[in-house]
């Protein structure tokens, strides 16, 4: 048994999130973790294919940003998906909105602990949380084009 | 009688004292690693161990987090990442943001901790060390 093998050999319910932008992927994957949720969080899609050629990494689902800034894009992960692991399913997303939707659609559709409601709750963690990562005088990191309320 | 009352009085008392650390946030931990499989199995060790756990790919990600309201008890990263920094780097710059961040490296060759650093943990890392001295840095059990 791999060291993966084992580690994963009772989770269920594996939800890889593929997300440049940082401070969205933490707010949505701790949303999905609080649903039950067990959660891998992918910065590109590179990392992404990382994770989906691992044998022994049981990902159920994949929630992917349609623009992720290095690397091939959401289109060409879903082509590469098809090709090689035909029947896992992906929600390509294609602003924050899009992406809070598809998480709350997970969580209160999927196997996991409902939590309706809290939609706009989760938006507005975003909202916030990018706003205040944007307002230092250090280091700034561009937006994504896809602004929150986009959809 | 009146012992008894004193002896119910002190446990009311120790039972108050006790609550705020039972019902107190898991401590946040703010994981930088740039090899994602190692990320992984880093976030669910501590996820394992009771700790509320955000990730960060690399130092660019991981300031952007330090530069909003999350709360993060300890920064613990890697040292060699790509990026606009390093992580001996991103330690100096995450102290001068929150001082009172404890801070954490993850080195396969630093034999002493660095100054930007509380505590050095080897790398390839062992779960049960690593999980132990988190909570000894947290001067408790970590929760």
């Amino acid at each position: 048994v791999t060291e993966f093998g084992a580690r994963f050999a009772q989770v269920e319910g594996v939800i890889l999130i593929v997300e440049g932008e940082v401070l969205v992927r933490l707010a949505i994957s701790q949303y999905l973790r609080e649903c039950g949720a067990y959660v891998i969080e992918a910065a590109n899609s590179g990392e992404a294919l990382v994770v989906l050629q691992e044998p022994d990494l049981p990902v159920d689902i994949v929630l992917c940003n349609m623009t992720t800034r290095t690397g091939m894009d959401g289109f060409s992960l879903a082509h590469w998906l098809r090709e090689h692991k035909p029947g896992l399913p992906i929600i390509l997303t294609g602003s924050h909105s899009g992406a809070v939707g598809a998480a709350a659609d997970l969580c209160e559709n999927g196997h996991y602990l409902a939590k309706p409601n809290e939609r706009q709750m989760l938006l507005d963690r975003i909202r916030r949380l990018l706003a205040e990562g944007n307002s230092g005088d250090g280091l700034r990191i561009p937006m994504q084009q896809n602004q929150p309320g986009a959809d | 009688m009146q012992a008894r009352l004193v002896r119910k009085t002190r446990l009311v008392l120790e039972e108050l004292m006790d609550r705020p650390a039972k019902n107190a946030e898991p401590k946040a931990i703010l994981v930088v690693e740039d090899e994602i499989l190692i990320r992984l199995c880093l976030v669910d060790d501590l996820i394992r161990a009771g700790f509320r756990v955000l990730q960060a790919s690399d130092a660019d990600e991981a300031l952007m987090i330090l530069r909003t309201s999350e709360p993060v008890d300890l920064l613990l990263t890697d040292v060699w990442m790509p990026g606009s920094m390093d992580g001996l780097q991103l330690a100096a710059m995450a102290r001068s943001m929150r001082p009172q961040l404890k801070i954490a490296i993850l080195s396969g060759h630093a034999l002493v901790p660095p100054p930007e650093a509380d505590v050095l943990f080897g790398k390839p890392y062992l779960t049960d060390r690593l999980v132990a001295g988190i909570q000894k840095l947290f001067g408790d059990d970590g929760q």
